[in-house]
């Protein structure tokens, strides 16, 4: 179920905020919780909330066992079982079709077309299961590594993974974070105030302006020889639209969080006003990057081994991480450009290549090394992201200006918005709102506003679910 | 065991209000949340009964009399000004440029909610039209009743509104309104529902090899119970939406304002000005059933009427095929250049189909060049704020449609004086 779907702001979110809060005695909420985002994740399909299930009770089992041997060897068991066993799945569902399509190709490549293939099972990927993955694995490692306790209870543990706010799209939290929350969480007026505006404005960043801009993007990647004046402004669409969309989700998923009493971490940081590369991945899916430089950055001896290593490592983790992305040659390639520019930082003690000059001039630079990776990203193949570069650098002509939609003012105008947003404005973390009787009028326009443009176009799905 | 996270500023500022003005704010965001949530779905039951799609259906109550067959009743239609097409636009003013006057008239309604006069002594139904609205009338009179008068005879009417081609025609065959059957049968078809794969699907021997239904056949015991399947999670999600009165206005709103500020039309009209006939409206699902028009589909529809024509004449009626012509297929002039190439294949499909049908011997009525032909020297034969065709499109068609019909009727005799 989406966030911003009829379904959910006028059905499933009254039953599960008037179950917590009137219906359900305290100690039941977590229960409560538990069945609540089941029926929010199953409303999708509900095959796969036994999948979610597995996966929660190999993590909790493998958690206890870590937590209570005393034998190093037993806890590296426990602890491999729950890695394999997170990753297998996560490989199996999503990672199984790439791997049999690239192995047929290197089989026909070495044995000639008669060479044997694996069967393509065509799976269809769960919402979420990257997300939820990571963040039941990390539960693990961190009994693993003494950086958590066990959980109280399987519902706790149930509770933290399955937890709807951000089982689909994060941000991605860990167990030590929620340990206290789970066991006793206060609900003040102020987390519900926050809570409700932190929502409201994440609605509006996605329904208002995310999707607002996406039929120019989707008008600008469709051609399939975009000219200059087409593939730049799409390009531009595509990287405010993924912005909004997911940090408006973040937003939302931290907002619902307060309105229930947990306090979530902050996702994003205005990634657009960053200097360099280094500062974007500090300011963009912070849950995300944070993951992959403790769990995979460190472990593979982060900058312990020396300078050559450490570059390595970066762009390692980098190219994983954009395989966690989607199984597509385009995310590997998306991972790998972000790889080798935080290497190249690197080298410069982490300073942007055009740190001399600016800082605008600095901002802008990033921000176009980032929008230019983001062509990998919203390409569907490798090849039409290739057209779509031939298309930026202008071997495809100057072309017409993209006119997705009949009323195609409104887009441009959003575009416009969006990037003023983006550069000019706070982040809705930094939004220092006084709950006044003038703040909750604008909160309920802009909430109408946004049931109202949900209910006259479809609910889009977020771009950050295919993951 | 952690440093607790980095927490929004909202929430600090939120923390250092005073804790009673917070909870109201909270409160009365929450209240007015949830009334609005309560009107939605009180709407959605007292408007668009949505309970009734899922609840078991009450049982009928017991007929313990017999209530004589009702007879035809006259009913009045007032005047109006506007029709389908400008009810689609949402702003008074602009409306109030394509609305026409339609007059006042009485309209005879058989018992069966058909618009037909009743019969004189030692009159019969000599023939009969099925199909769809363009058979009715916004004007003063409907198609059958036109020909009637044209040809001297009594016509019968079986058409409805969006019954498409083939509902009423079904139920023509299954159970025929009159016995015998009228021996000649017009059937209505719009060129809007030329479509291959959509006459490919009728199971047209089945029709006839069906027998009537019996008359209210009580319910079986199974369908007295929830239907669960309208409470499945999908069917949720597309028909909570479809069933809120938040959605609508909001449809109505957004529509508007695209309209007043972007000068864009609403989804399913289109406004033009016809060179010679100034504001004209156009239904824009038409236009983008034409966009999928093809002049091969010709063969595979009319094998299937050549099918029902067999199956009819084993009954000892004549099938006449009326191949009713869109507005937009006939003031190209008002239409954007884009949309005017994309309806000529649709122009073709109808001149191939008329060319088919004829070679197999299926007498065919086809309005459209005479249509043409009244268009260009200045006769507008459909209204400004409607699809449907006026009177003079209606009389016009029934004249072409005589001159068939008359070839099947035997002349009456003649005085001898």
């Amino acid at each position: 179920m989406l966030f911003n779907s009829y379904t959910f702001l006028f059905f499933l979110l009254p039953l599960i905020l008037g179950g917590y809060y009137l219906l359900v005695p305290r100690r039941w909420r977590s229960a409560w919780l538990v069945l609540c985002s089941y029926v929010f994740y199953g409303w999708w399909d509900w095959r796969f909330c036994g999948l979610l299930l597995l996966t929660t009770t190999i993590d909790y089992i493998a958690g206890g066992h870590v937590a209570a041997s005393a034998f190093p060897a037993s806890r590296r068991r426990w602890l491999a079982l729950s890695v394999c066993c997170d990753l297998g799945i996560l490989g199996f569902f999503k990672y199984f079709d790439l791997g049999a399509e690239t192995a047929n190709a290197l089989a026909r490549t070495l044995f000639g077309p008669g060479a044997p293939a694996l069967p393509l099972l065509h799976l269809v990927l769960p919402v979420g299961i990257s997300f939820y993955t990571f963040q039941s694995m990390s539960y693990t490692i961190d009994i693993y590594r003494g950086q958590a306790r066990p959980a109280r209870s399987f519902l706790d543990f149930a509770c933290y993974v399955s937890l709807f706010p951000q089982l689909v799209a994060g941000p991605i939290v860990r167990y030590r974070d929620m340990d206290d929350q789970l066991r006793a969480r206060t609900h003040t007026a102020a987390k519900a105030g926050a809570g409700i505006a932190l929502f409201v404005l994440g609605l509006s960043k996605k329904v208002l302006v995310a999707d607002a801009v996406a039929p120019l993007a989707d008008a600008a990647f469709t051609q399939t020889t975009p000219g200059l004046a087409a593939a730049w402004p799409g390009l531009l669409a595509y990287t405010l639209q993924i912005y909004f969309d997911f940090s408006g989700y973040s937003d939302m998923a931290v907002g619902l969080g307060l309105l229930l009493g947990f306090r979530f971490p902050q996702n994003f940081d205005s990634p657009y006003k960053a200097v360099s590369i280094t500062d974007f991945w500090r300011r963009w899916h912070i849950s995300l990057s944070t993951w992959l430089r403790d769990y995979l950055y460190i472990p593979l001896g982060g900058n312990r081994r020396g300078p050559a290593r450490t570059y390595f490592n970066l762009w390692l983790t980098m190219l994983l991480g954009g395989l966690w992305h989607g199984a597509d040659w385009t995310f590997l390639a998306w991972g790998a450009w972000h790889g080798a520019w935080l290497a190249l930082e690197r080298m410069r003690g982490k300073r942007s290549l055009a740190t001399a000059l600016p800082v605008p001039v600095q901002t802008a630079w990033t921000f176009l090394l980032v929008a230019l990776g983001w062509v990998f990203f919203r390409a569907p193949t490798f090849a039409a992201a290739l057209r779509y570069f031939a298309g930026l650098a202008g071997c495809n002509g100057a072309g017409a200006l993209p006119a997705p939609t009949e009323t195609t003012a409104l887009p441009w105008m959003a575009l416009a918005f969006a990037a003023v947003l983006a550069f000019r404005a706070p982040n809705t973390w930094q939004l220092a709102l006084r709950p006044t009787w003038r703040l909750a009028a604008a909160l309920g326009c802009l909430f109408a506003l946004c049931v109202a443009t949900i209910l006259v176009n479809s609910s889009s799905p977020f771009l950050y679910f295919q993951f | 065991m952690n440093a607790p996270p980095r927490q929004p500023t909202l929430l600090e500022t939120f923390g250092q209000s005073p804790p009673k003005p917070l909870r109201c704010w909270v409160c009365l965001f929450a209240a007015v949340w949830l009334l609005w949530i309560a009107a939605d779905w009180t709407c959605r039951c007292a408007l668009f009964h949505w309970h009734r799609t899922w609840l078991p259906p009450k049982p009928a109550a017991a007929t313990t009399t017999s209530t004589p067959p009702p007879s035809p009743t006259l009913r009045h239609i007032p005047a109006q000004h506007g029709a389908g097409l400008t009810s689609m636009i949402p702003v008074p003013w602009i409306r109030k440029q394509y609305e026409e006057y339609h007059p006042p008239r009485d309209e005879w309604v058989d018992p069966d909610g058909y618009p037909n006069a009743p019969l004189a002594e030692g009159e019969t139904w000599q023939a009969a039209v099925v199909g769809d609205s363009f058979m009715l009338s916004l004007g003063q009179k409907p198609f059958a009743e036109v020909l009637g008068e044209i040809g001297g005879i009594r016509v019968l009417t079986r058409a409805r509104g969006a019954a498409g081609p083939f509902l009423e025609l079904k139920k023509y065959v299954a159970n025929p309104p009159v016995s015998p059957p009228p021996p000649i049968l017009i059937w209505n078809l719009t060129a809007r529902e030329l479509n291959a794969a959509f006459f490919r699907r009728q199971p047209v021997d089945f029709w006839f090899a069906s027998h009537p239904s019996p008359p209210s056949a009580p319910l079986p015991s199974a369908v007295r119970s929830i239907d669960w399947t309208r409470l499945r999670p999908d069917t949720l999600t597309s028909t909570l939406p479809q069933t809120s009165l938040t959605a609508y206005f909001a449809r109505k709103a957004w529509t508007a304002t695209r309209l007043l500020l972007f000068r864009t039309w609403p989804h399913d009209v289109l406004g033009a000005d016809a060179p010679q006939y100034g504001p004209i409206l156009f239904y824009r699902e038409n236009l983008r059933y034409f966009a999928q028009s093809n002049p091969a589909d010709a063969k595979p529809i009319a094998s299937v009427v050549a099918r029902v024509s067999e199956r009819l004449r084993e009954r000892g009626i004549t099938l006449i095929v009326l191949l009713v012509p869109e507005k937009e297929q006939l003031h190209l002039d008002a239409l954007p250049p884009d949309l005017c190439r994309a309806i000529t294949p649709s122009l073709d499909l109808l001149a191939a189909l008329a060319a088919d049908l004829r070679a197999r011997g299926i007498p065919t009525v086809t309005p459209l060049p005479s249509f043409q032909t009244a268009t260009a020297s200045g006769t507008r034969l459909y209204w400004r704020d409607d699809t449907h065709w006026n009177d003079i499109g209606i009389h016009i068609a029934a004249e072409i449609a005589w001159r068939e019909i008359a070839l099947l009727i035997p002349p009456r005799p003649t005085a001898p004086w």
